[in-house]
């Protein structure tokens, strides 16, 4: 291909072409809300028309560390096991009090609610809060993480748990 | 010539520079590992001697004149079979046999699963499981040690992490559990590998022949970190010993300098407390190290790195960096003053 100035020319604009679309902001991480699309009275849109903003919505990566962060800031300890419900209301069904869109979960977790719900904002660095929240949306839905590795507390046949106190005492996270 | 054999003890330098290593099989400082090292010795010297015969015979083998293409005379090959027999068969099969009787009787000699007595179950009721009470519980954890110090009386058990102090010349029984994957403990300098596996507990008897610093590592892959998830064994005299115990029994320090009480809010208020945990203040968190004692410790990140200032200002603010994949996120949102009081408390959590 001879190096003329025409074909300098196409490869420029193409250039500057391809290096535009790098300027959408609309999925940085932490953006506060999501890119509003104009579809007639209802503020925000249509919840269809606004893009997942959370960065690791299908990161199946992400998702895993969702999961075990889920474990690990005992979410599990008010609404239960991979989020069934218990004294916090469940993370799992279809009701959700305060919105099931990602900046709406977002704001749950960081700033709280009046019934109960602390606020984690301070608690929690912002990248483990984006993967909690794509792991509360992918639940009941394929992407749900599957336990990476068995927990050694699930190891144990519930009947031999009787056997040895020390053993149960030792893997047992909520005994200690 | 001369000038080649002048560089000897030089070279001779570097590979002895091994066996002087804080983590060497070749450094035996307990019972255990001298019993190790000196099958090691006999193993590696033994297999040198031979090797050092056959490369001589091949060299014999390729100098032999054996004439010329026109006069070359057919192979004997009557009077060769007694090199194959003696040397390929009976040499080698006495060779192996005494190894494997050496290396049973090392097996036999440190038995490290408590729930059968070892080996020989009926002559050694001081293995088996209720027999052993352990001094030590170490969890092991993706990628770093918890260590639980045990004691009837539960006013003085607590909880410390990666570094394990021990006093010396005296048997210390340790149990060994983990809570996510397969690890292994393994400090070379004071014994061989055991396993830490999920469900199964494991005890080691492992004992110091004399005060000192032994480094360990992890020697079964657990993931990506396995590389930096390293031990430290600090072998104590008793009262050294005695002393350390009743400090790490006491509470978190609490925080003088006004450096270090700002410190304290930050650590009570941030994301620390989340996780990890100092005794007698609100921070109880149990996933990820106690950090009541942080300060007296050598190294930080299991071991990982040395346990100053400027190394812990790099792990609170960006330990993916030093450690990807670590349990420990990147806290980049304190500002250099924060973070000075935020070190500032820590280190002096002694």
């Amino acid at each position: 291909m001879r190096l003329n100035t025409w074909s300098l020319m196409t490869a420029a604009t193409v250039l500057v072409l391809v290096g535009c679309r790098g300027f959408d902001k609309s999925a940085a991480p932490g953006s506060a809300f999501p890119s509003a699309t104009n579809v007639g009275p209802i503020p925000g849109g249509l919840p269809e028309a606004n893009e997942s903003i959370d960065p690791y919505s299908k990161d199946p990566v992400a998702l895993q560390e969702g999961r075990r962060l889920f474990g690990w800031y005992n979410c599990s300890g008010c609404h239960g096991d991979h989020g069934g419900g218990g004294m916090g209301p469940s993370l799992r069904d279809d009701t959700w009090i305060y919105g099931d869109r990602d900046d709406q979960i977002f704001d749950t977790l960081v700033h709280g609610r009046s019934n109960g719900m602390p606020a984690w904002g301070s608690k929690i660095p912002e990248d483990q809060m984006w993967k909690l929240v794509a792991y509360i949306k992918s639940m009941r839905t394929p992407l749900e993480p599957e336990p990476p590795v068995v927990p050694a507390e699930e190891q144990i046949p519930i009947a031999d748990l009787g056997r040895s106190a020390s053993l149960q005492t030792h893997l047992d996270p909520h005994s200690r | 010539m001369r000038r080649l054999l002048g560089t000897a003890p030089l070279i001779s330098l570097l590979f002895l520079s091994g066996c002087a290593s804080a983590q060497s099989t070749l450094n035996a400082k307990g019972p255990a590992a001298a019993r190790i090292a000196s099958l090691s010795w006999l193993m590696t010297i033994l297999f040198v001697v031979v090797s050092i015969a056959m490369w001589a015979l091949l060299a014999v083998a390729f100098a032999k004149r054996r004439g010329s293409l026109s006069e070359h005379a057919p192979i004997d090959i009557g009077g060769g079979q007694a090199w194959i027999a003696i040397g390929g068969l009976a040499l080698p099969l006495f060779v192996l046999t005494v190894i494997f009787i050496l290396g049973l009787r090392l097996l036999a000699a440190f038995p490290i699963h408590g729930m059968h007595g070892g080996m020989r179950a009926g002559t050694r009721p001081e293995m088996e499981a209720d027999a052993i009470k352990p001094e030590i519980l170490i969890i092991g954890h993706q990628w770093w040690w918890e260590i639980q110090y045990l004691d009837g009386n539960p006013d003085r058990q607590f909880t410390t992490a990666n570094e394990i102090h021990i006093p010396t010349h005296r048997p210390v029984n340790i149990e060994l559990e983990s809570g996510d994957v397969m690890h292994s403990f393994w400090v070379p300098g004071l014994h061989g590998k055991v396993d830490l596996i999920p469900g199964h507990p494991n005890f080691i008897r492992i004992e110091a022949s004399g005060p000192g610093n032994f480094k360990g590592q992890c020697a079964e892959f657990c993931g990506a970190q396995h590389a930096l998830m390293r031990l430290l064994v600090v072998a104590q005299g008793e009262d050294d010993y005695d002393t350390w115990l009743a400090s790490q029994r006491a509470p978190g320090a609490v925080p003088t300098s006004s450096e270090a009480i700002r410190g304290e809010q930050i650590f009570l208020s941030g994301p620390c407390s989340m996780c990890h945990q100092v005794r007698g203040t609100l921070a109880g968190g149990h996933v990820a190290p106690d950090l009541t004692h942080f300060g007296s410790r050598q190294y930080l990140a299991a071991n990982s790195f040395p346990n100053n200032d400027a190394y812990l200002e790099a792990w609170v603010t960006h330990a993916q960096s030093l450690k990807p994949g670590a349990q420990m996120p990147d806290l980049a949102q304190f500002d250099g003053e924060q973070l000075r009081d935020l070190v500032a408390y820590l280190h002096q959590l002694r």
